[in-house]
This record gives C-alpha cells, sequence and structure tokens, in this order.
C-alpha cells in the first residue's frame, strides 16, 4: 500500500460513495430500469374484460341477531384478537335469534352473464349457522342449484366464523365444488373443509370438501373469467383471521361493479387499487356487500370523512348491508350517495341494508 | 509547511475509499430491492 494512503480519508470516501451508490442506484432503477423491475400491472392497468350483465341476490346478510350476545361472547374469551375457533359461541336462549340462536351468516349468490351468453353462477361465502344456511339456501333455490351443480364454483372471501363456519350448508348438497380462498387461510379452515370439528367454537363439517381449492394471493389481480375478477387484500383481521378477497365484475356499458363480503380492507382503499390496477378503474359504478364501517353501531367522527371520500368515486348504486352498519347507511342517505334500500325481509332488521332475499340487478 | 505536505498527501485515499463505496452502495440498494421482494 501506497505509504501516504490514509485510512481516514479512505473511509471518509467510502462513506460517500456508498450514500451514492445507493441514492443513484435506487434513482436510476425507478426511471430508467423501472419498465424492466416492476411487475406488469404495477405499470399498468389489468383488462379484465367484460361481462353483459350481473345479478346480485343476498341470500343472508345477518350474522349474528344480537350485538351484544356476540360482544360479550368475544369479551369472555379474552377479546378481538382470541382465535375464533377457540370461542365458545352462544348458540341458543337468544330471543332475538333464529330459533334462539344468536348465529346466522352471510352468503350471496351471483350471476354473471357473459358475453356469449353463457351465464356463470357463483355462491360467495357460506353463512355460519347450518340450520339458518340450509333454510336460507333451500327458500332462495340454493340447495338445488348446488345439488344439481349447477353453480359453477363458490368463493371464500375470508376465514371469518360467519362466513365460512357454515360450510356445510355448501358442501352437504355439492362435495367437490370448485373453491377459491384467500392466502392467509390458517390450518384449521383447511381442517374444517376436510371435515374436521372444532367443539369448544360449536362448530363442525360433516359434509367433507372433496373438490379443488385455489389459494390466490395478492401479487396480481385474479381474472377467473372474462369480465369477472377477485382481487385479494393481505389484510390482518380480528379473531385471528388474515386475508380477504372481493369480486371486481365489468359490466358492459356501465362500468365496474364491486361485490364485498365484509370488505376488511377498508371499501376506500379497495376503490383506490380498483383504480390503479385495472382498466376502467375510474369508472366503478356499483358497489355492494358488506364495507365494514361502523359494524356496531358506534360512530366516530372520522367515518364521517370517510363518507365524504366516497363521494369522489362517482358511484351510482350502493346496496349496503351486513357489517357496513346502520349509521353509516343513514349517513350515506343523508350525504346524497345512491343507497339502495331493500325489503326488510327474512329476519333482515332494516330496509336501509340491501337484506335477505333482496337483488340487485346491473344490466 | 512540513505538516501542510503531510495533509495533501492524506488525501490519497478519497478516489479508492469512493469507488469502493459506491460498489457497496450499488450492492446494498439491489439487497433491500430483493428483500422488499420477497416480503412481498
Amino acid at each position: 500500500m501506497e505509504k501516504n494512503f490514509s485510512r481516514r480519508s479512505f473511509i471518509k470516501g467510502m462513506a460517500v460513495g456508498t450514500l451514492a451508490g445507493y441514492i443513484g442506484t435506487a434513482g436510476l432503477s425507478s426511471t430508467v430500469f423501472k419498465s424492466q423491475l416492476l411487475p406488469k400491472e404495477m405499470l399498468n392497468p389489468v383488462d379484465i374484460g367484460q361481462i353483459k350483465g350481473l345479478k346480485i341476490k343476498v341470500i343472508s346478510e345477518t350474522s349474528w341477531y344480537d350485538n351484544n350476545v356476540f360482544l360479550n361472547d368475544v369479551k369472555k374469551a379474552g377479546g378481538l384478537l382470541v382465535n375464533q375457533y377457540e370461542i365458545p359461541w352462544t348458540r341458543e336462549g337468544v330471543k332475538a335469534g333464529y330459533q334462539g340462536d344468536n348465529l346466522g351468516g352471510f352468503a350471496t349468490y351471483i350471476e354473471a352473464e357473459q358475453m356469449d351468453g353463457k351465464v356463470m353462477k357463483i355462491l360467495l361465502d357460506s353463512g355460519w349457522n347450518p340450520h339458518w344456511m340450509d333454510k336460507r339456501f333451500k327458500e332462495e333455490g340454493i340447495a338445488e342449484k348446488l345439488a344439481t351443480k349447477e353453480i359453477d364454483f363458490q368463493v371464500i372471501t375470508h376465514e371469518h366464523i360467519d362466513h365460512f363456519f357454515g360450510i356445510e350448508s355448501t358442501t352437504r348438497h355439492y362435495p367437490d365444488i370448485p373453491m377459491y380462498v384467500p392466502k392467509g387461510f390458517y390450518q384449521e379452515g383447511f381442517d374444517l373443509l376436510k371435515g374436521k370439528s372444532f367443539p369448544k367454537a360449536n362448530v363442525k363439517n360433516d359434509h367433507p370438501h372433496k373438490g379443488k381449492i385455489t389459494v390466490l394471493d395478492s401479487k396480481q389481480v385474479n381474472v377467473l373469467y372474462p369480465g369477472i375478477a377477485l382481487m385479494t387484500f393481505d389484510v390482518p383481521i380480528i379473531l385471528r383471521v388474515f386475508g380477504e378477497q372481493a369480486f371486481v365484475f365489468n359490466v358492459k356499458d356501465k362500468g365496474l361493479v364491486l361485490v364485498t363480503g365484509c370488505c376488511h380492507q377498508g371499501i376506500i382503499s379497495y376503490m383506490e387499487e380498483v383504480r390503479k390496477k385495472i382498466v376502467g378503474g375510474e369508472k366503478i359504478y356499483a358497489v355492494q356487500g358488506g364495507l365494514h364501517i361502523s359494524p356496531f353501531e358506534d360512530w366516530d367522527p372520522q367515518y364521517d370523512d370517510l363518507i365524504m371520500a366516497f363521494n369522489k368515486y362517482g358511484v351510482q348504486k350502493i346496496g349496503c348491508n351486513h357489517c357496513t352498519g346502520f349509521i353509516t347507511a343513514e349517513k350515506m342517505l343523508k350525504a346524497g350517495l345512491p343507497v339502495v334500500k331493500g325489503t326488510a325481509r327474512h329476519m333482515s332488521k332494516r330496509d336501509i341494508y340491501l337484506g335477505n332475499g333482496d337483488e340487485l340487478v346491473i344490466a | 509547511m512540513e505538516e501542510e505536505v503531510k495533509e495533501v498527501k492524506n488525501e490519497k485515499g478519497w478516489g479508492s475509499g469512493v469507488l469502493v463505496g459506491l460498489v457497496i452502495g450499488v450492492a446494498l440498494f439491489m439487497l433491500t430491492y430483493q428483500l422488499l421482494l420477497m416480503a412481498k
């Protein structure tokens, strides 16, 4: 080494060089080499194709009948972060419940007419209390459509009790129904599908699922059929659940229709993602399902901002229910948002929701 | 006077330092980028 070589100067130079190298590479990779480094859909939105029309029928949006009983079950078990498979849920003696049972469930039936006239039939979720879900499936003709394998596939939006624990109401009729679940499903979820019971949580499945299960992740927009896509979100959810997915349909001459289960990803985040990642995202025509704003009917001033924010998306139909919150639906109406009212039948409490047995048709 | 000459001679390490630093900086960024991709 040279006699007058200074170690101190070398280190100083190295520090400056490292910083310049790091910032320089970051700068180059986010500009000049952007197209080589980023996944395609982050650069260009995905064209999911189109469908001719859409029918969305609410089979059950009443997940439980008494909020206090539900919250008390959670509180007694240790709070909202406790594993849902470990909570003894109240199944009897509830005045407001279905035959005294506090549990109901969430499920939606969707018919999407493709451009060639073929109608795709989809079951979204499978509820919670099998007695209630069996009754609703029978009343709405879902049981028959399952038994004859008319329904093309089932999507489980997320692993929550009220969307998934009633899985045997589906599998008793159609055990090999193709199923899509979001990445983040726990082993207990797959075990329940295979027929394992969880006595502590009062949940069982006497009709093991035998069909194909596809796990979808959030890395890309999952286009299932032309005009029909699922977006998956990596979100941690209460009661130790992870991941949720929701539908995006592209209806010709109308625009995009978003159909959700609970929307734990947040309705604004969901609409923003759709805007960024899907062609036509600037025209969201309708939103249907649970919007998860005030599920326990509490209110926070920040929710007012959320409702105001809704305005900028220009949505023309909002068919909300389930975990949206009646207060939210009322405030949306007051703010002039186009809330589609229902008929308050089949144990749905108020017509401000698109309730059990109600239908939203977009064509 | 003798000390001043010494100071100037000591600057000789800078150039090599910057070069080595640049290589480290680029490598560090690439490592961060890979880690971020894996975490996603």
